[in-house]
């Protein structure tokens, strides 16, 4: 069978079969190449969408981990210093006390006297986890003024947690070299059952 | 009636461009969507493949996210760390009182303190946005002296905000007692 004999015999199936194959090359490409392009598209927005969620989460994480973790640390820092710096008065007092006088002593300044006074914090009952105990110290006291800010200095580097409120000037002291002047001076502890049972229910001594 | 058929070649000629132009034509057709359809398949399926497993990363991650922050909220609402938030900031206004520096203060008042002026009380306040205003109570020999060491303060980086709260003379002697409130800010640049 010469080339003429075949393609007129075969041309029909030849045609017909290629004819099949676009069609199902485009049955295909319409049911399924076009779909998986749509899903793929699709999957892309909520992964762009997805990616947007993660990134705002993330930054919120961050956030509240840094709060989180600055809460902790806060709540370290608060329990070394009522744990290991104030303590309670039964075990701080007769130190501040003694640790005071040295001060004073050093600075060769005179305080004849000392008025103390008390005040809880917080005042009323609350829900923290303790409650502190203010001893506050009225110090009035006579020396040269380098004297004076020495002890200053020295009292606010002390491991007994000296606090300095204010500083007055007694009358009668202008004109000479040596001051008189009224320290205002506070420390705190860490207030026992006792403690808050002396000092009544608003604090006060 | 059958069609009447003549043909006088000698040989006898057969058409083949129709034929093999419409073979080719559609062979060609049907190879490129082939084509097409294949390379789609690959390319389309490998990108849908990977989006999809990023989908579902991202979607555990979320989860991991939601939760996680969850738990990170309730630690942050709960009764303790409320209760905790009123004792931090009362240690936290303590701590402020004990890092301020009585010394440098001195020194800085030192600075800009006229020969005239004798200070009788100084009392400092913490306020909750760190800034520390102090209360400036004094006396001074002859109003010029006041009136410079209050130049002074407004001149110095040290100290902001200057305000005089008052003036009065004392009964028979030249001294001013005045009263001023100033800001104070340790290290201050101009």
């Amino acid at each position: 069978m010469n080339l003429d004999g075949l393609i007129q015999k075969k041309l029909a199936l030849v045609l017909g079969v290629l004819a099949g194959v676009v069609g199902v090359n485009l049955a295909v490409y319409f049911l399924a190449v076009s779909n998986l392009d749509k899903h793929t598209k699709n999957t892309r927005a909520k992964v762009a969408q997805l990616r947007e969620q993660v990134r705002d989460l993330e930054k919120q994480d961050k956030e509240i981990s840094g709060t989180v973790s600055r809460i902790r640390t806060d709540r370290q820092v608060v329990d070394d210093l009522a744990g290991k710096v104030l303590t309670t008065r039964a075990q701080r007092l007769v130190t501040v006390q003694t640790e005071l006088q040295k001060l004073l002593e050093g600075h060769r300044l005179q305080a004849d006297s000392i008025n103390y006074f008390y005040e809880t914090f917080p005042r009323q009952e609350s829900t923290w986890g303790r409650r502190y105990l203010k001893m506050g110290m009225q110090v009035p006291v006579s020396g040269a003024y380098q004297d004076i800010k020495g002890f200053i200095k020295e009292a606010q580097a002390s491991p007994q947690f000296f606090l300095l409120e204010d500083v007055n000037l007694s009358s009668g002291s202008q004109g000479g070299t040596m001051l008189r002047m009224n320290l205002k001076l506070s420390t705190y502890f860490v207030a026992t059952d006792q403690d808050l049972q002396e000092q009544g229910p608003r604090g006060r001594a | 009636m059958k069609r009447l058929s003549v043909n006088a070649a000698g040989t006898p000629f057969v058409n083949r461009v129709v034929p093999v132009t419409a073979m080719a034509g559609l062979g060609a057709l049907a190879l490129v969507l082939t084509i097409v359809n294949l390379t789609s398949f690959i390319v389309l399926g490998a990108d849908f493949r990977s989006q999809r497993s990023e989908l579902s990363d991202k979607e555990k991650r979320l989860q991991l996210l939601k939760k996680d922050k969850e738990e990170k909220q309730k630690v942050l609402e709960s009764s303790s760390v409320a209760s905790f938030a009123g004792e931090a900031q009362f240690v936290s206004g303590v701590l402020d009182l004990k890092r301020f520096s009585w010394t440098r203060f001195f020194e800085d008042l030192e600075r800009v303190k006229s020969f005239g002026i004798l200070m009788e009380g100084v009392t400092p306040t913490f306020g909750k946005d760190g800034l520390v205003a102090v209360t400036l109570r004094g006396k001074a020999n002859q109003r010029g002296e006041l009136l410079k060491f209050e130049q002074n303060l407004m001149g110095d980086a040290s100290f902001r905000g200057f305000k005089l709260e008052n003036e009065q003379k004392e009964q028979g002697s030249p001294f001013i007692v005045f009263n001023i409130t100033v800001n104070y800010i340790p290290g201050g640049k101009p």
